[in-house]
């Protein structure tokens, strides 16, 4: 399979699509996510911190939504908050109509594990895997065969440029390989949402263009995409973006 | 060794007392390590200080055997140094006379008592009779033993009040408690076949001369040689007079003079009639104290060194996943300046508070592991008569606390100094430190050294019997080779070869070379057990691929993610994971090895009998002073034969050795049933009972059992041996030729010749006081022993089935084991908290990899279970590499090897209690485990995660 590039690939806007909304694209399509209200505060001893102050926000499918804003001001948290990782204390968020944060942990991670990727900024991969062995744990968590997974996870490898690299462990790659098994991992189940915490933010401009490209086709390739970001240029290369400060939705415009 | 010791450990204490006054950095950083984290400091306090306990306790160990059999020294002797045994009351009475009159010089009292070997039984009231066959009766003037040596407390006739008068007796404590009488009572005294009935005017607590035997009564002067005059039968043996000599000085110090002053009492009494020996037995007795002390003191530090290194090995464990912790911090440190000594002093200044910590918290602790074993001790010792009380030197608190310092002392110091050769930009990125360069040179050399010493110990081992050299040797040499040999055949063969080769070598030394092992210390066994483990950890860890290629096999699919994670991460991390391994299998080896040992003896019952009852049912040992009449013997019903044994106590030399054993003579009746089984026999005779009766006919023919002499002589004994039996009379000496020796000597008959032969020796006819006896068909041994125990009760009889003799000598023998492996136990409790320790702090270490893997989907169920099956993984190779080795060991030196006397030619493997020492620590493991897993599932992946944003 040739690697994935950004001029290969054809917006699939086809998608199912059963409900109103004005997606980034000019396209009537039902939200594959849709949060409303959602409230988020810390507590550390006295102090409360109100990270999220009711935010509502739809995600298209084939989306390439990008958050930007201060630093803690939110971006994380909304992230966390719309992914089910981290609980709200008000609002709701619904993924595939279902209200990820009224399941129960078990249910809620196994959606996650189907429809969901994920790329954080420090890689977080497992250091003592192998680069194929990193990729395919999203496989085996929704029970592919060994052998499927082991398929599979080749493949991606391949489609990011790194085929020659499986057997390697993180600390014997460079930063910008890392992120690409990092984002082979997000992919490699085919997950509805992809969710990247600042996947440039640790790398060099050259390598991070090459993220984003790659990051940019998975979107062309009909995935939604999440990225939350500092970089400006990241920022601007969505369908749409979202601007966060001291916890509340501040603007939005549409970029492309 | 304890200056020496105390002056090595002086040294990083200096400088951290230093660094501690004078370097502000260095201490502000060293304590804030300490306090920022105070669970770790705990866990570090916590590890280090199971090595010291164990040391600790193994010489309170010591301490208390060494000063309880001291102590008999107070309770069983007093003022008494050196005691002169004569025949009879008038020789001691004339040897006390001229003592008095000329003192030797450092004397200060001298005593004369006349004893008898007796039987004290209650009066028939017609409820049953209480007696004790085995017990003593002495007659002093009560007055003149108050007065013996300098101080009257110590005599333990202070408080008795007067001699006893006609028909009264005083009775020592321990015999009145077993009798169940007090003043006032009656009891009767049988000796020589006469009784005398005897009111109880005192108890007698146990000290000093009144407390002489534990068994004892003391009677108005001139009984026992009534009673021997009444019974009219010259061959019974006079009263022995007993002249008691007192040192100048206390109970303990007195012995000081005891060699000048024994040595004066041989060159004046040596030659002298009727004086059947000379002896210091005060002097001889503390000797047997300190002896066995240190003996007690070696056996428990050795067996406890296992603990030690385990928790060595647990210590290394921490810092070294401290230090890892650390990698980053200190590397920025590096970067800005701080020097790599004063890395290397800002680690040692707080490993110096936890080391003083743990030695204080160590010590503690060993105190009361020590009190615990002793409690058991006691119990298993009581039966030989001993009775332990706990005590301890402070001397032994401080050399058990400084050994414990400096092992944490060094771990921390060498461990800090290899953390501060860090690369500081892989320190910092926390990646791998890169390989060194121009190192391999050193490596090799190095490497060579080593085999050069491996090949020196393995020559001191051929030419010198060394067991310690023979078992390091060929480990030592293959070790050294590594280094070369990778460039010919890759490191992971390399290492895999020195590994099996330790192995194979570990367990076949005894025999490839049997003589250098063949009568091991302890301490051999456990530098076998850490070469097996070494070597087999070394073949493990070099062969990590083969245990990813099982992953693969079984880890397929969603159920075997847990599995794939749980082993991957020990199998990443081999020197972590080897340490823990090692801990678990150098505590399992020695307690599997034990168990098969133990089981193997405790199943040789049977046969033991077999090989030492000469075909007889029960062995009845009866008073010397009043012997079992054979003929009176062979008349109760139910005994269908007898052989009478003549059984006396003689000077016999042998090559190497000068011993007082037991020379037994022996009679046709001996060989009714064929005799007992012999190991080897000169083949000029047809067979076994051409053999005996030639022995019982020829004077110069002896059959002996091969340690006969235990360790003392030159080489076990053997055929065609030549042996001196000396005799104060009749013929003085006689050579004797060993011409056969016994599968085993489980009765100690000693050196077993004709009884006519022993006749001989002794110039007169020696009553036998010995007896085997066959019962009739159908009739229990053990129910009809306690029988004749009834029915023999004047003459002192005690008569045991030989299957009741040799089960509660291996009983006793498998008890002391048990105490053992139970304290070996607390190093498998080290490996444990080992694995927990590591296990919480990899919980810490993984945190964002484990709020990852939430993310992408895993539940917490397989974050346990990861958790679960590394913990598995760890405890279930140390479990089965230490059982295994244990079992192959056992196996080895049971059936090929001659270091244990087993007499065993298989292998008896207790499967019930080998699967307990498989399993348990397996399951301990996983219990240990449990907690740290249930927290790395309630991990929320947003936390874990949480950057700010």
């Amino acid at each position: 399979m040739a690697p994935l590039s950004n001029s290969s690939m054809v917006v699939d806007m086809t998608a199912p699509s059963t409900a109103t909304y004005q997606s980034g694209a000019n396209k009537t399509v039902k939200p594959i996510l849709s949060a409303r209200n959602v409230r988020k505060t810390y507590r550390t001893g006295d102090q409360e911190v109100q990270a999220l102050r009711g935010i509502d926000l739809d995600v298209a499918p084939g989306e390439l939504l990008t958050v930007m804003g201060p630093s803690g001001h939110g971006k994380t948290t909304l992230l966390n908050c719309l992914s089910g990782l981290d609980d709200i204390d008000e609002g709701t968020v619904l993924v595939d109509d279902a209200d990820i944060h009224k399941l129960s942990d078990r249910k809620r991670t196994d959606h996650r594990a189907r429809r969901m990727g994920f790329i954080f900024q420090s890689f977080n991969l497992i250091p003592v895997l192998s680069a194929i062995e990193n990729v395919e744990l999203p496989l085996l968590a929704i029970g592919c065969k060994a052998k499927e997974a082991r398929q599979r996870a080749a493949n991606m490898l391949d489609q990011v440029g790194l085929a020659s690299r499986t057997s390697h462990r993180p600390a014997e790659m460079s930063g910008g390989e890392q992120q690409r098994v990092a984002t082979a991992r997000a992919l490699v189940s085919e997950p509805a949402i992809i969710w990247a915490d600042e996947p440039t933010g640790n790398l060099d401009s050259v390598t991070a263009g090459v993220i984003l490209d790659l990051l940019q086709s998975v979107n062309a390739a009909g995935q939604a995409l999440v990225v939350v970001t500092h970089d400006d240029g990241v920022g601007h290369s969505g369908d749409r973006l979202v601007r966060i400060v001291d916890g509340r939705i501040d603007s939005e415009e549409q970029t492309r | 060794m304890t200056p020496v010791i105390l002056g090595v450990v002086a040294i990083p204490l200096l400088v951290a007392a230093h660094d501690m006054i004078r370097r502000p950095v260095l201490r502000r950083q060293a304590v804030r390590n300490v306090v920022r984290r105070p669970s770790e400091s705990l866990i570090m306090i916590g590890g280090a200080l199971l090595g010291t306990a164990i040391i600790t306790a193994s010489f309170i160990i010591g301490d208390t055997f060494d000063g309880s059999i001291r102590d008999i020294a107070r309770t069983n002797l007093g003022p008494i140094d050196e005691v002169v045994v004569t025949d009879d009351r008038s020789t001691a009475q004339q040897i006390a006379a001229d003592l008095a009159a000329d003192p030797i010089e450092g004397t200060d009292g001298v005593l004369v008592a006349v004893g008898a070997d007796v039987t004290i039984s209650t009066v028939d009231s017609g409820q049953g009779v209480r007696a004790e066959p085995s017990a003593a009766a002495f007659e002093l003037d009560f007055d003149s033993a108050r007065s013996f040596g300098q101080d009257p407390t110590i005599t333990g006739f202070s408080e008795l009040g007067g001699t006893p008068g006609p028909g009264q007796a005083t009775v020592s404590r321990p015999l009145a408690t077993t009798l169940g009488v007090t003043t006032g009572d009656s009891l009767v005294v049988h000796a020589y076949g006469i009784t005398r009935t005897v009111e109880v005017i005192a108890v007698a607590n146990r000290l000093g001369v009144a407390g002489r035997t534990t068994d004892n009564v003391h009677l108005i002067p001139g009984t026992l040689d009534a009673m021997w005059q009444e019974a009219g039968n010259a061959d019974l043996p006079m009263p022995t007079g007993f002249v008691y000599i007192s040192n100048e000085g206390g109970v303990f110090d007195s012995v000081d003079n005891s060699e000048a002053v024994l040595s004066a009492l041989s060159a004046r009494l040596a030659m002298s009639p009727g004086v059947d020996s000379i002896n210091d037995w005060k002097a001889d007795l503390l000797r047997d104290a300190e002896a066995e002390g240190t003996e007690l003191t070696t056996i428990f530090s050795s067996i406890g060194s296992f603990a030690v290194l385990s928790g060595i090995l647990l210590v290394v464990n921490i810092v070294v996943m401290l230090t890892d912790e650390r990698r980053s911090q200190l590397g920025i440190m590096r970067a800005l300046g701080v020097r790599r000594s004063q890395v290397v002093r800002i680690m040692g200044l707080e490993g110096t508070f936890y080391a003083i910590a743990s030695t204080a918290a160590g010590v503690s602790l060993g105190i009361g592991v020590g009190w615990i074993v002793g409690y058991f001790s006691n119990t298993v010792v009581q039966n030989d008569g001993l009775s332990l009380s706990f005590q301890f030197e402070t001397s032994s608190l401080v050399t058990a606390g400084a050994i414990g310092l400096l092992v944490t002392l060094a771990t921390v110091w060498l461990s800090s100094i290899r953390l501060a050769r860090m690369n500081v930009i892989s320190a910092i990125r926390d990646l791998p430190s890169p390989q060194g360069v121009g190192r391999s040179w050193l490596r090799d050399l190095a490497g060579l050294g080593a085999a050069a010493l491996g090949a020196f110990l393995l020559y001191l081992g051929v030419t010198e019997d060394s067991a310690m050299a023979a078992m390091t040797g060929v480990p030592i040499l293959a070790v050294g080779l590594i280094p070369t040999a990778r460039r010919l055949v890759g490191w992971k063969a390399a290492t895999s070869l020195a590994g099996l080769g330790a192995v194979i070598w570990g367990i076949a030394v005894f025999t490839v070379l049997p003589d250098a092992m063949r009568n091991p210390e302890i301490n051999i066994f456990v530098l076998q057990g850490v070469v097996l483990v070494t070597g087999s950890v070394m073949a493990l860890t070099a062969n990590e691929a083969l245990w990813r290629r099982i992953i693969d096999l079984s880890g397929r699919g969603r159920a075997g993610v847990p599995i794939r994670l749980g082993m991957t991460y020990p199998l990443a991390r081999p020197g972590r994971t080897g340490l823990l391994v090692a801990m678990y299998s150098l505590v399992l080896f020695t307690i599997s090895f034990m168990a098969i040992i133990t089981a193997v003896f405790d199943e040789q019952g049977p046969a033991i009998v077999d090989q030492t009852s000469a075909g007889f049912d029960i062995i009845v040992d009866s008073n010397r002073t009043n012997p079992v009449d054979e003929t009176e013997l062979n008349s109760i019903d139910g005994v269908s034969a007898t052989a009478a044994l003549n059984r006396i106590w003689l000077d016999v030399v042998a090559p190497g050795s000068d011993q007082t054993l037991p020379v037994t003579g022996i009679d046709e009746s001996f060989l009714t049933f064929g005799g007992p089984e012999l190991q080897s026999m000169d083949p000029r005779y047809v067979d076994a009972d051409d053999l005996w009766r030639a022995v019982i006919s020829d004077s110069s023919k002896v059959v002996v059992g091969e340690f006969t002499f235990g360790d003392d002589a030159d080489e076990v004994l053997s055929v065609g041996d030549e042996l001196t039996i000396f005799s104060d009379v009749g013929a003085g000496r006689q050579r004797v030729t060993v011409a056969a020796v016994l599968q085993n000597d489980w009765m100690y008959n000693g050196v077993l010749t004709g009884a006519a032969s022993v006749d001989a020796l002794v110039d007169g006819s020696v009553i036998p006081t010995r007896f085997y006896v066959s019962t009739a068909a159908g009739l229990d041994p053990g129910d009809f022993a306690a029988r004749l125990n009834g029915e023999l009760l004047s003459n002192g009889a005690e008569a045991r089935s030989f299957l009741a003799e040799v089960s509660e000598e291996l009983d006793g023998s498998s008890a002391f084991i048990r105490i053992l492996q139970a304290y070996l136990g607390i190093g498998l409790l080290i490996g444990v908290a080992g694995l927990g320790i590591v296990l919480v702090r990899a919980v810490r270490e993984r945190r964002r990899e484990i709020g990852m893997l939430r993310a992408i989907g895993f539940t917490s169920t397989t974050i346990r279970r990861a958790f679960l099956v590394e913990a598995l993984f760890i405890a279930g190779q140390g479990a089965i590499l230490g059982v295994g080795l244990g079992i192959v060991t056992g196996w080895q030196v049971v059936t090929q090897a001659d270091a244990f006397d087993t007499g065993a030619s298989s292998l008896v493997i207790p499967k019930l209690l080998m699967a307990g020492i498989l399993f348990g620590p397996i399951v301990a493991s996983l219990m240990a485990a449990a907690l740290p897993a249930k927290r790395a599932a309630e991990i929320a992946p947003a936390v874990a995660l949480r950057v700010t944003g």
